[in-house]
């Protein structure tokens, strides 16, 4: 089942390329977009969301063209967006933010909005803190207060830029079983840097590079790109494209291994980091 | 009697269990008073009441503990009969309150300086149209909704709330600026002659927007204006002429008339500028 399609999707910043000629379809489940800064992850999620319109093609969210003002709306009313940057006004609290956003999301019953806004404060673990201002809580925090806002009335289509950013390890946790469980019923797009977050929480990758979609699959394939390309030795090997010593004392390294290299099961990061690097295989995975 | 010798009727639990504003306010009070001390009644009534009235009771008593304070404008919106949902929006944009707080406090100082001054009547028409476009600007920089990206996606935003947002703002504005030439009619002729181009620079910084940032619109349409007003102002034989110039005559009201109409159509055409994060930049 398709609920966001995407065809021939092109925008344009002045002289930068943002986002060349995307095609995509994202269904029910966790889908990931992995990428480098300036990729084009960004654009490319605000335009799902509704945030910025695109200068040529079509994207459709449940059967609703975003070109369109009805469009638009159908897919607000179905939708929760965590931006990279959210913008919070510092002065307001976490329960004010997230009951302003609730508002604009037609909430409009008072305290079905307030009861709302206290269930999306405790699925993120800030009960507690609710009542304090934005300016006193800490970046992984703020986040939070992010991410709940995003789920105000549990949205069918979660469009989330680089939610685990500012997130400690117990938080990303939480978080990973949070979006698991609401990903039964939903659709999720998420940006993120962490290869890891994509291993444990996506059914399926896209990597982006220069605003072209490079990879399309499940993890375990974007892995299986470094398969037979991945091994590690006790010393840097000058032909290997990227190396890096392990907590092991060992050097992983990824390439054209040399003969009798002790090859290693390869990572979704392998993969990506082999793509990343390598326009041939860029081209060979499409 | 005691109050175990009395008990409630059927009839009473039942018509108190529906609903208690359909009882009379002296049996109701009566009826609760009894039940806090007689368990045979309290546990009738709980019978016919159930669980959720319980559930529900609670959760408005929590509200009303637990729920943040409204700020003492979004009270006061809501005491004009501003829906709760739109007060809050309105209250709530920092970029409002600061324009409101902005347009307030010039027209206050056009007033006073207006008094004190010989050329009272040409320094209110040159600065009085630029206030409400200050202020509607002030409402479309960025930053000026305080749930910023977040915000632009959802159902509420879009043209009609820019539309809400830019009428609150300059109905307010505009109606200060009324009360300004009323107070001050010593300011002089022609009556309402800055309304007109209030309104032609007011859409005109709307639809400049829509291609411009605001602050670019703005500063732009600024300096038209005082350039247009300040021509007429040095090239004339005395200050009082800018009062009494072509400017504000007949043909410049006309002349601002079609470029209001003009603006305003812009606006209309480009209206969906205002649903995305580019009107917004």
């Amino acid at each position: 089942m398709t609920v966001v399609q995407i065809s021939g999707l092109e925008k344009r910043f002045g002289s930068v390329v943002a986002l060349d000629g995307i095609d995509l379809e994202f269904g029910p489940g966790v889908n990931g977009l992995l990428g480098p800064n300036g990729a084009g992850k960004t654009t490319l999620l605000r335009i799902v969301a509704t945030a910025l319109s695109a200068d040529r093609g079509r994207v459709e969210v449940d059967g609703s063209d975003l070109s369109r003002g009805d469009g638009r709306l159908a897919t607000r009313r179905i939708l929760g967006y965590l931006p990279q940057e959210p913008g919070f006004h510092r002065q307001f609290t976490a329960f004010d933010f997230v009951d302003y956003v609730a508002v604009l999301k037609e909430w409009g019953h008072r305290r079905q909005r307030h009861d709302e806004v206290r269930r999306v404060l405790s699925l993120v673990g800030l009960e507690a803190d609710m009542h304090k201002r934005i300016s006193q809580l800490s970046g992984g925090m703020r986040r939070r207060v992010g991410i709940a806002q995003a789920l105000i009335g549990a949205p069918s289509l979660l469009v989330l830029d680089e939610p685990t950013a500012g997130l400690d390890p117990e938080q990303r946790l939480r978080f990973r079983e949070l979006l698991g469980t609401a990903a039964l019923d939903s659709t999720v797009l998420l940006s993120t840097h962490q290869t890891d977050d994509v291993a444990a929480l996506c059914q399926r990758v896209v990597v982006v590079l220069g605003g072209r979609v490079v990879f399309s699959g499940t993890p375990s394939a974007l892995g299986g790109l470094a398969a037979g390309r991945v091994w590690t030795s006790v010393s840097r090997d000058p032909d290997a494209s990227l190396s890096w010593v392990t907590s092991e004392g060992l050097v992983r390294q990824i390439g054209d291994p040399p003969r009798g290299a002790n090859l290693v099961e390869p990572s979704v990061e392998d993969g990506y980091l082999l793509l990343a690097g390598q326009p041939d295989l860029t081209a060979r995975a499409q | 009697m005691t109050q175990t010798e009395w008990h409630a009727s059927d009839e009473l639990l039942d018509r108190f269990a529906a609903d208690p504003a359909h009882v009379d306010p002296t049996r109701a009070a009566s009826l609760e008073a009894h039940v806090a001390s007689c368990g045979a009644c309290r546990h009738q009534l709980s019978a016919r009441l159930g669980s959720s009235f319980a559930d529900a009771s609670w959760a408005r008593v929590a509200d009303e503990i637990d729920r943040p304070r409204s700020s003492w404008f979004e009270r006061a919106l809501q005491g004009v009969g501003v829906s709760d949902g739109y007060a809050r929006i309105l209250s709530a944009t920092p970029g409002l309150r600061a324009s409101w707080a902005a347009g307030v406090v010039a027209v206050l100082l056009v007033v006073v300086a207006g008094s004190r001054v010989s050329e009272a009547a040409s320094l209110f028409l040159v600065v009085v149209p630029l206030l409400p476009m200050v202020v509607v600007s002030a409402a479309f920089l960025p930053g000026a909704d305080p749930a910023g990206e977040a915000g632009i996606a959802t159902p509420v935003h879009g043209w009609a709330l820019a539309a809400r947002r830019t009428l609150s703002v300059t109905v307010g504005v505009f109606a200060l600026l009324a009360l300004a030439e009323i107070a001050g009619g010593a300011l002089g002729p022609p009556a309402f002659a800055w309304l007109l181009p209030s309104m032609a620079l007011t859409t005109g910084a709307l639809a400049l927007g829509t291609w411009l940032r605001a602050e670019l619109a703005l500063g732009l349409l600024a300096s038209v204006w005082v350039s247009l007003v300040g021509s007429v102002y040095w090239t004339g034989d005395a200050p009082v002429t800018v009062a009494r110039s072509v400017v504000f005559a007949a043909p410049g009201q006309w002349s601002s008339l079609l470029a209001f109409l003009v603006g305003a159509a812009v606006v209309v055409m480009r209206k969906d500028r205002f649903e995305t994060m580019e009107m917004f930049r």
